[in-house]
Parts: structure tokens; C-alpha cells; sequence
């Protein structure tokens, strides 16, 4: 899946949000890119091992652990599934 | 020995609060429970569960009158308690139950190091002023099985440093919690050790208030998102329903003649990993990942396990893939002349926890799963 058109992007980002909410029952309408995935939405430390967990799968891709440690706003993980979607890609085409 | 009035730490957790409800159903106690926020809802959420884990009703009437709520924190010195009510406290207190902790696998240290061994110095200070100027009797500290860490082999009550390496931070800080005890033991505590295995919800009901690692496997497994799990073709649980694990705790701690003394609270009926994920998935209707199978102690293949799933089977794979023997010799000698026995680890019995996970929505069943597969595919 090419991810670099804004269409695609956006995609993705309402497959990102869809799969929180599945998992923490928040509604997606507020799940917005600035907020804080643990102060602001509540999502707590197993929760979000799930959402990644569910990401790896359903989007095929590898998630690096260590740098999902930084993971601090929705826009922030946004980022970091575009970007393991680029290195899942990149390593597949090797 | 008769409690008069109990102190306990961790009173809202799946432990401490079952504790909290023996304490209310067997001795005429006042139990006072330090709390970090004694919100109104908190206490309503509080007693709403102790009622809960008493099957939903109480005979003779809820005993509102014999909890107090102290708001406090065990990671501050004093525990965060206004001096005037510490002093009070202090002169009241016969037992305090230290059953605060903070359980991560993964990360976290400074949280855990502040909450489980700053925390348990902080309950010590408290307990060594309750004797000095009270009649305090003893200390339950709330210890776990996995002090033990890496080790291979029985591991014996009353060993702690046997030489092991440790899985994660969690377990050093509970390991360096039972050092501080020892100090405290030296200055003159009758502090009891008990090291719980893996608790799980109410044997009858399977209600719990804390979905931990043994349902977040599960968790994992209605999500689909476990393909393989590596498995020792031996491992096992050690699990004991919370209701049974705090009865053990409280009947040991009212035997007057014990003094300094280690416990495992474990089960003495295992059930394997294997058939557990087997028949819970079956149950379910969720598909079965593979086990494969892993017949000597290597570290889990990095290869074959990476990203965020390879992460989270590295952090469980010490809990099924260890060799270790617990041995129960010293609590079972208490344990049965009062005619307490562990349950059998029926499939009923398990299978009450996974109900209570459905009703709860813990856990979905197999045609909520295909739903939800069907609505993220589209």
C-alpha cells in the first residue's frame, strides 16, 4: 500500500482511529491528532499494547517496541505507523 | 489472635480488597484503608465491589460503620498522612495488610521502585511507630512468587537471594521490598511474608476488579493477534481465585504463634498452559494460535517474534516457559488443620472466569470477533 497521497493518509489515519476506539470504546470523534493518548483519552498502559498489537496485524506491518515508548499524542502514533508502514514495505522489497 | 483494628494498603486492588472483605466477614475488626483518592464515586466504586465479591448482598447489613477511609500514599514519607491521623492510627492499629503495589512487566521503573520498595519502607516506618506507641502485633506484607525470578529448580519459603536474575523491574523491586524486610524484622517487626501466585477472579462468580496478566492473554487472543505463542511443553499455571487466596492470607495471619515467617500461597492443583488457551479459545469459539513448542530454556527466537507482539510474548514468555518448583510446605502446614484446601483447577472453575469476562465485555464472543474483523476489513 503506497501511504504517500493525502486520500491514502487519511485512510490510514481513520483505520488508526477506528481500531482505538474498538479497543478503548472511546467514540472516534475524539480521537483528534493533538490529543494526549494517556492524560487526555484515558487510554491506559494494556490498552495500548493491544492497539499496536491489532496495528501490527491488520496493517501488516512491524512496529518497533522501543519507539513506540514515544508515543505520546493520536498524531505521534499516526507517524509512527506511516513510518513502519514504510520500513515493513522497504524490508519487503529487499 | 482477635483484630481489633486492621491498617491496609492496596485495599482497592483485586487482592486487598478481598482481604478487606474477609476481614468484614470473619472478625469484628475496624478496617481502615489508605487510599489516594478517597473520591465519593471511589468509595461508592469500593463498596459496590466488596459487595460484589460477596455475591452481591451481605447478611445483617453492609458494615459501612467499621471501614474507615484514610486518604494517603504509600510512595510519601509518613504515607502522605496528615500527622494528627497517623498518630491516632498509630495508637489503634493491631495488624496492618500491605498489599499496595504496582505491577508492570514492562517499563516503568521508577514508578515500581517508588511504589513497591519506597512504599513498603514508608508501610514499615508507619508499622515501627503503630508498636512504639501502640500495640501493634504484626505485619502482613504482601509479597509474590516471583522473587524468585530466574530460578531453576524448588525455591523454598524461606529463601529469597538464591542467586537469581530477574525478569523485569517489577520483580527486583518486590525482591528489594523482602530485603527491607528483613531490616525491619532486625528492629524488632513480626512481619509475615506472603507470596501469592497468579491471582485470578472469584472462584464462584469469576468477578474480578483487575483484568491482569492472565486475561490480557486472552484479551490478546480475541484480537486475533496472536499467531504463536511459544511453549514449554510442561508450563503450567499456578493460579488461585482471589476469593481462596485471601482466605489463606487472613487464616495465617490470625495464628498468634507465628512470628517471622514466609508463605507461598500457591495452588496446589496446576493447570497446563496448553490445555488452558485450548479449551478457553474452544470456549470462546476463538481461533487456536499455534504453540509451538520450546523444549529447553534458549531466549524466545528474536527472528521469529518481532515488533510490539514479539515484545509482549517476550514479557510472558518467563511465566510459561520456568521449571520452578514452589514449594508450599510451611503455609500448607497451616493451611490444612483449618480445613482450608485449594479448588481443583476444574474447566468449570475457568470457565466461570471467562463468563465474567463476556458479561463484563471483557472478552467478546466469537461472533462479536467476526464483526468487528468484518467492519475493519471492509
Amino acid at each position: 500500500m503506497e501511504i504517500n497521497t493525502g486520500a491514502q493518509k487519511e485512510d490510514v489515519k481513520e483505520r488508526v482511529k477506528l481500531i482505538i476506539s474498538r479497543v478503548t470504546k472511546i467514540p472516534t470523534s475524539a480521537i483528534a491528532g493533538e490529543k494526549l493518548i494517556r492524560d487526555d483519552l484515558g487510554v491506559d498502559s494494556m490498552q495500548s499494547i493491544e492497539t499496536l498489537a491489532i496495528l501490527e496485524k491488520e496493517l501488516n506491518i512491524i512496529i518497533d517496541p522501543e519507539k513506540a515508548f514515544d508515543v505520546a499524542t493520536i498524531n505521534d502514533l499516526l507517524n509512527l505507523v506511516e513510518t513502519s508502514m514504510n520500513s515493513s514495505r522497504g524490508e519487503g522489497t529487499k | 489472635m482477635s483484630v481489633k483494628c486492621a491498617f491496609v494498603t492496596g485495599g482497592t486492588g483485586l487482592l486487598g480488597i478481598n482481604i478487606v472483605k474477609e476481614l468484614l466477614e470473619n472478625s469484628s475488626a475496624r478496617v481502615v484503608l489508605l487510599i489516594r483518592n478517597p473520591a465519593e464515586s471511589k468509595r461508592a466504586k469500593l463498596f459496590n465491589d466488596i459487595l460484589a465479591f460477596n455475591g452481591g448482598k451481605w447478611t445483617g447489613g453492609f458494615p459501612y460503620n467499621r471501614i474507615e477511609i484514610v486518604e494517603g500514599d504509600v510512595s510519601l514519607p509518613d504515607l502522605g498522612i496528615a500527622p494528627h491521623i497517623r498518630d491516632r492510627l498509630a495508637e489503634a492499629v493491631d495488624i496492618v495488610y500491605h498489599s499496595a503495589a504496582v505491577i508492570k512487566l514492562s517499563g516503568g521503573e521508577a514508578e515500581v521502585e517508588a511504589a513497591n520498595v519506597r512504599g513498603t519502607e514508608h508501610v514499615l516506618d508507619f508499622a515501627m511507630r503503630c508498636k512504639e506507641i501502640g500495640r501493634l502485633e504484626k505485619v502482613v506484607h504482601v509479597s509474590t512468587v516471583a522473587v524468585s525470578g530466574n530460578t531453576e529448580g524448588v525455591f523454598y519459603e524461606d529463601e529469597l537471594d538464591v542467586g537469581q536474575e530477574f525478569n523485569n523491574p517489577y520483580e527486583k523491586s518486590k525482591f528489594e521490598a523482602e530485603k527491607l524486610v528483613a531490616k525491619f524484622r532486625k528492629k524488632g517487626l513480626n512481619i509475615l511474608i506472603v507470596r501469592p501466585s497468579m491471582v485470578i477472579g472469584h472462584s464462584r462468580s469469576g468477578f474480578t476488579n483487575h483484568f491482569n496478566i492472565f486475561y490480557f492473554q486472552m484479551r490478546l487472543l480475541s484480537q486475533g493477534v496472536l499467531d504463536a505463542i511459544p511453549l514449554h511443553e510442561d508450563a503450567v499455571y499456578n493460579l488461585i481465585p482471589v476469593d481462596y487466596a485471601a482466605k489463606a492470607i487472613c487464616l495465617i495471619s490470625y495464628d498468634k504463634n507465628i512470628r517471622n515467617e514466609n508463605f507461598h500461597i500457591v495452588s496446589s492443583h496446576e493447570v497446563a498452559v496448553k490445555h488452558f488457551v485450548e479449551k478457553a479459545c474452544e470456549y470462546l469459539g476463538y481461533k487456536k494460535p499455534s504453540l509451538l513448542p520450546i523444549n529447553d530454556l534458549r531466549p524466545l527466537p528474536s527472528a521469529a517474534f518481532s515488533g510490539v507482539r514479539g515484545k509482549v510474548l517476550g514479557i510472558y514468555y518467563p511465566y510459561i516457559s520456568s521449571r520452578k518448583v514452589l514449594d508450599a510446605s510451611n503455609a500448607l502446614n497451616f493451611l490444612h488443620p483449618s480445613g482450608f484446601a485449594w479448588p481443583r483447577m476444574k474447566d468449570a472453575l475457568l470457565t466461570n472466569m471467562l463468563d465474567f469476562c463476556i458479561l463484563s465485555g471483557y472478552l467478546p464472543m466469537k461472533s462479536e470477533v467476526a464483526n468487528e474483523t468484518r467492519t475493519y476489513n471492509a
